[in-house]
């Protein structure tokens, strides 16, 4: 097996070596998150320097249910301490009511390196490693959505502001080849087939104003759906959730729902079109595109699904505000404030994204768990693929 | 196979670093440079890969690579902003009324050795605001997509020198046959 052209053996023993060289007989933090990427990030510099290596874990108040307590004990089972640091009320405090997607991220990122700059405070450390992979800092540089892990790629001195250097020993890696040198040193199968799951966690998935009510309703249908979205033939399937939309109409909308009645071929009354209040990342072009979201409605909604590689290109064509195209998949009822949006993609290195054909018994059983919960008023499924949306929505 | 030594020039796009690796996994020797900074042309190939310009026909980028073109006679690919910038050297023109994000289906017109053992359709992977209206100079059509009935300009191919661009990405993962299409590119001179 090979990494760039190179023996994946040769390749481990480089990184380890050049981690010896860098950090000598200083102290290192490491960063842990429970996914893959840190994990392998820390793992090689616990085989290169052994005890020096610190292994903290945050909690910022947006993982999932139980997340925290699973991570530190699949980490003793490869003999690594993990300390948490419980820092929710200092990240709630700072999110509360922001809504602009970069405005969250940045407030993430700065409460983020503060936190763990007292942790290396404490320890003496000298450097933080950290679980940058390629596509972080090529969507950070390239102004699309800002990664909370990359600083030095965009200029940000780390040494004088936050008191550490930075060592990222899979900076050059995508998402496939960080689960070869997992599988190769020995990283837990739980860990290595874990979906992704973003640093800022459960803060871009309650899109737009953050509210602490907003985001306990998404723990709780996050955890009530946990087993089907397991169940999902997909790379990644999570949920979001938004203010519930109004129905909307335009010139422009009617024409892309004319275009996409043509494609479906079926005609007639029955279609819905919703806007939503949030705005979402996507990537047009190589740029950040900051978009508007379109929802549709129609009873029989397999139809959407089986054309929307078609339907996509004409929603970006007439609708170029817009970066997300969600399929209404309950019916919608009148109680309830908060919309969920189902979101799965099928990738390997999450670069580009598609999105997976929808069981429709699977489906339908995530709506009747979604909708347990009264809050929820409408259930949708995201159709566009990346480009020209993101994976996540912020 | 000979390995090739492969200069990427990436004008700020989001899958250039990918061009570097695909190459690289090709068993060639893979440079991936920033498009402002200088570079030599001692290598086999060139790939201009994508960006997000917005590019007219005196444009830095079409400046910059028009220097290149002149200097060099090796194998040349331009691929998303890459075809757009080389389209431009030789006169074609784009408008930002066609748009295409996502999979599109390729249809190929004119096979050709970059086309090497290719399936005459194949489902490949775009990001672009801006699209060839005009074809530049000296140059024909190998592969075209469908806008309903208009035909959208794909792969092109300059009818004297080694000079190719495809306006979609062979580079990522979601383009069928993206790495047999770059395989193709880099062995042209064998």
């Amino acid at each position: 097996m090979k990494i760039y052209g190179k023996e994946i053996k040769d390749y481990v023993n480089d990184l380890i070596n050049e981690i010896r060289k860098v950090v000598d007989d200083k102290v290192v933090v490491a960063a842990i998150s429970g996914g893959v990427d840190s994990a392998v990030a820390s793992y090689l510099c616990w085989l290169a320097i052994g005890s020096n290596l610190k292994p903290v874990i945050i909690d910022t108040g947006f993982m999932r249910e139980g997340e925290i307590d699973d991570t530190v004990k699949r980490f003793e089972e490869i003999g690594m301490h993990v300390e948490v640091i419980d820092a929710s009320s200092l990240f709630y405090e700072a999110l509360k009511n922001k809504k602009d997607a970069e405005e969250k991220r940045k407030i993430f990122r700065e409460k983020f390196y503060e936190v763990l700059s007292e942790a290396v405070k404490n320890y003496n450390a000298s450097y933080l490693v950290q679980g940058t992979i390629a596509p972080d800092w090529i969507e950070t540089k390239g102004g699309i959505k800002t990664q909370h892990n990359v600083l030095v790629q965009i200029g940000i001195d780390p040494e004088k502001k936050f008191g550490f250097n930075l060592i990222e020993p899979i900076a050059n890696l995508y998402k496939d080849q960080v689960r070869k040198v997992a599988e190769y040193i020995g990283i837990p199968k739980e860990i290595i087939n874990r979906q992704p799951f973003p640093g800022p966690g459960l803060l871009i998935r309650c899109v737009g104003e953050f509210e602490l009510e907003k985001l306990k309703a998404l723990k709780n249908v996050t955890f009530l759906c946990e087993k089907y979205l397991q169940s999902i033939n997909a790379s990644q399937a999570f949920l979001a959730i938004f203010k519930k939309p109004r129905m909307a109409t335009s010139n422009k909308i009617v024409e892309f729902l004319k275009e996409t009645k043509r494609i479906i071929g079926i005609g007639g009354r029955g279609f819905k079109t919703y806007e939503f209040y949030e705005l979402a990342t996507g990537v047009k072009g190589d740029a950040r595109a900051y978009g508007k979201l379109l929802g549709l409605y129609y009873k029989e909604y397999d139809a959407f699904l089986k054309h929307k590689d078609e339907i996509i290109q004409e929603f970006s064509r007439i609708l170029p505000d817009y970066t997300r195209l969600l399929i209404m998949i309950s019916d919608p009822r009148p109680a309830g404030k908060y919309a969920i949006a189902l979101r799965a993609v099928v990738t390997k290195d999450f670069m580009t994204a598609s999105v997976p054909d929808l069981d429709m018994e699977l489906a339908q059983k995530i709506v009747d768990e979604i909708l347990k919960d009264i809050r929820i008023t409408h259930v949708y499924y995201d159709i566009t693929p990346k480009p020209p949306a993101t994976i996540e929505y912020e | 196979m000979n390995r090739k030594k492969v200069l990427i020039l990436g004008p700020g796009g989001q899958y250039n670093h990918l061009i570097y690796r695909k190459i690289s996994e090709l068993g060639h020797e893979s440079y991936l440079q920033d498009f402002n900074s200088d570079f030599s042309i001692n290598f086999d190939a060139f790939i201009i890969g994508g960006g997000p310009a917005r590019l007219s026909k005196n444009s830095y980028e079409v400046k910059r690579i028009r220097e290149l073109v002149y200097q060099s006679s090796k194998p040349i690919l331009g691929i998303c902003l890459g075809f757009q910038i080389l389209s431009l050297i030789y006169g074609g023109e784009l408008t930002s009324s066609k748009p295409s994000f996502g999979p599109q289906k390729i249809f190929i017109e004119k096979y050709d050795a970059l086309l090497n053992n290719i399936p005459n359709s194949f489902v490949a992977w775009e990001s672009h605001n801006d699209t060839l209206t005009k074809l530049p100079e000296d140059f024909e059509v190998l592969a075209y997509s469908k806008l309903n009935a208009t035909k959208i300009v794909e792969i092109i191919k300059h009818k004297s020198k080694l000079i190719y661009g495809v306006q979609f990405h062979p580079e990522v993962d979601h383009t069928e046959f993206g790495k047999e299409i770059l395989n193709n590119f880099v062995n042209l001179n064998e």
